[in-house]
């Protein structure tokens, strides 16, 4: 920026004032203009419908636009106690069913799918010896308005035995 | 507005040059990981594999590094900047394509990037190509503009129903699974199990999402908005681990530091042109319809496909069948609306374009209703025996459909679904079925 000294007060006050408004305007027409075009266009793709735009950095962010199914499920694992702890909560597995694929069950409740494909993943590298007996469960919540979730089912993937 | 020193240009400029640098790196590492699922899981066309295979990626990745450095070095680089932002959108593109979702994360230094370089196009055509000030404020304002968007989309997609809590309660508990192990557990327990707390969330989630173009409008709005969606992100990283750093850091550059409108860096140059009042009313006015007619057009698409959802599964004509023979049989009365039966639940995406509107049972076995652009099916799933075939069939089971779409339209809902139950059911695929059925008879009581 030019220094006062370098132009007449009623310049700068002008300019200023042009500048900050033309600026402001610039940032307007910008605003509308990525709302249009991302709006306009949006394609299905595998994961979702209306999902992506036309062209990146375009998108309307709607990941969590819509509403939630009336259930909610996250898999973790659950000892006799009932104790619950994450699948990351520990480095070797012995399952003695599948938890991914085909053959594997509760897969019509098995929460975030990306989730389900990262546990899996994570479990078949850390195949080893175990102490521990756990259940690698699906376990589900009922969602109602103005109610905390309600703890619904535990529906087993298969049986562990687990080693820190 | 006028409140930041023009100095700052450089460092913001720099700031975003190395989140693109990092965005841009990443994609290469993301695109490989995606690849290695999608190929895992059977789910990369040939197409994907090939614009994913590393030997494309890598240098895509790198040549945008370099243009994203040379667009940091100095200012006005518009060339190099471009650079870099087509080398995000051919990343970004290709690893939505692989894993089959934008992540939209990595949107936001292409978001600010582009507003950059609009920017300068302005500063460019007025004579004054290494001019920042519009630069930043091109930055600050498709940042505002996503958040905007965000609201938006709750709003047209939920609607003030929204603002419930649930969605909030539903992602937390998703993302988190309420493990008791530690304090922070307490935290996202409290505030699921607290409907007013959750509600509350969402209440300042979607207002200060709509408030981001305020950020335009002052130094005071801007903050305040700023440090809103701020310590909506720093919550949103508490309650779900989910962080959003990139969108952190440039809230904190650009809303919080923010643009300074100045005179030219140059100093030379007279003060820029404005448009006048009624041609900028003018734009606005057509930009506003334009945005509103395209929100309201995906908010009917997104409507047709839920009103469809809600409709019980409509008889059609069977084409599986010849002419002369028996429809498959219909679905029983729904005496209580099923919304999962087996592999299948309502608003599942099952193809591209095909989602499911309708879950039930049947006589013999269970039925999934699919809805796309070209209309409906209902496909019949049964391990009865029958003297029809369909193109479907699995060795252990019919896939019976009913069907007001065109024949030429039903193949990919029809083998999506046929994939679908093969890696459900597996080798006993019957046995499931007569569980899936008896399981969601037992929940329709």
């Amino acid at each position: 920026m030019r220094p006062l000294s370098e132009v007449g007060s009623a310049y700068l006050y002008r300019g200023g004032l042009t500048i900050r408004l033309s600026q402001r305007r610039f940032g307007v027409l910008c605003l509308l203009g990525y709302v249009a075009l991302a709006w306009s266009v949006r394609f299905d793709m595998r994961l979702g419908d209306q999902i992506a735009s036309l062209v990146y950095p375009l998108d309307t962010f709607s990941m969590y636009g819509r509403m939630p199914g009336r259930d909610s499920s996250y898999a973790l694992l659950r000892d006799r106690q009932g104790r619950t702890y994450r699948v990351t909560d520990f480095s070797s597995f012995d399952c003695a069913e599948p938890v991914a694929g085909a053959n594997a069950q509760c897969t019509d409740r098995r929460g975030i799918p990306y989730h389900d494909e990262e546990m899996a993943e994570y479990i078949r590298l850390h195949h080893g010896a175990g102490q521990l007996d756990v259940e690698l469960v699906a376990r589900t919540w009922t969602l109602h308005t103005g109610a905390a979730p309600q703890l619904d089912s535990d529906c087993i993937i298969a049986h562990c035995k687990v080693a820190p | 507005m006028n409140d930041f020193p023009a100095d700052h240009a450089p460092v913001l400029r720099r700031l975003l040059t190395a989140i693109v640098v990092v965005d841009l790196l990443s994609f290469a590492y993301f695109i490989e990981s995606a690849r290695d699922a999608a190929l895992a899981a059977g789910t990369l066309s040939p197409l994907a594999a090939w614009l994913s295979h590393r030997v494309l990626t890598l240098p895509v990745a790198g040549a945008g590094t370099v243009a994203a450095l040379g667009f940091g070095r100095a200012p006005g680089r518009l060339w190099h900047g471009l650079g870099a932002l087509l080398g995000l959108a051919v990343l970004s593109t290709v690893h939505a394509q692989v894993f089959g979702s934008p992540w939209r994360h990595l949107f936001y230094s292409g978001l600010c990037l582009a507003g950059w370089l609009l920017g300068l196009l302005v500063t460019r055509r007025r004579g004054r190509p290494t001019d920042e000030s519009y630069a930043r404020v091109g930055s600050l304002a498709l940042l505002s503009a996503a958040y905007f968007s965000a609201g938006i989309s709750k709003m047209v997609f939920t609607g003030p129903e929204w603002l419930s809590g649930v969605p909030i309660q539903a992602v937390v508990v998703s993302q988190d699974g309420l493990i008791a192990d530690g304090w922070l557990n307490w935290y996202r327990t409290w505030a699921v199990t607290t409907p007013a707390v959750a509600m509350l969330f969402s209440i300042a989630t979607v207002g200060f999402e709509l408030a981001a173009p305020l950020m335009l409008f002052g130094r005071l709005p801007r903050a305040v908005v700023a440090l809103g969606l701020l310590s909506m992100h720093a919550n949103i990283l508490a309650m779900t681990h989910i962080l959003y750093w990139e969108s952190m850091l440039l809230l904190v550059a650009f809303g919080l530091c923010g643009p300074s409108p100045s005179l030219a860096d140059d100093g030379s140059a007279a003060p820029p042109r404005s448009a006048g009042p009624p041609a900028f009313a003018l734009a606005v006015a057509l930009l506003c319809c334009a945005a509103a007619l395209a929100v309201a057009h995906q908010a009917r698409r997104f409507a047709r496909v839920e009103a469809a959802r809600a409709l019980p599964a409509a008889p059609a004509a069977a084409v599986v069948a010849p002419a002369s023979a028996p429809a498959p049989p219909a679905p029983p009365p729904t005496v209580h609306a099923l919304r999962q039966v087996g592999p299948f639940s309502v608003g599942q995406s099952v193809a591209p374009g095909w989602s499911v509107t309708a879950v039930d049972v049947s006589s013999d076995g269970i039925t999934t209703t699919l809805a796309g652009d070209a209309g409906r099916v209902e496909f019949e799933i049964t391990c009865a025996e029958s003297a029809y075939h369909s193109p479907y069939d699995l060795p252990a089971a019919h896939i019976f459909y009913t069907s007001e779409v065109p024949v030429s339209a039903l193949d990919p809902p029809g083998q999506a679904l046929r994939e679908l139950i093969e890696r459900a059911g597996g080798a006993t695929l019957c046995a499931r079925l007569t569980a899936w059925r008896a399981a969601a008879l037992a929940e329709r009581g």
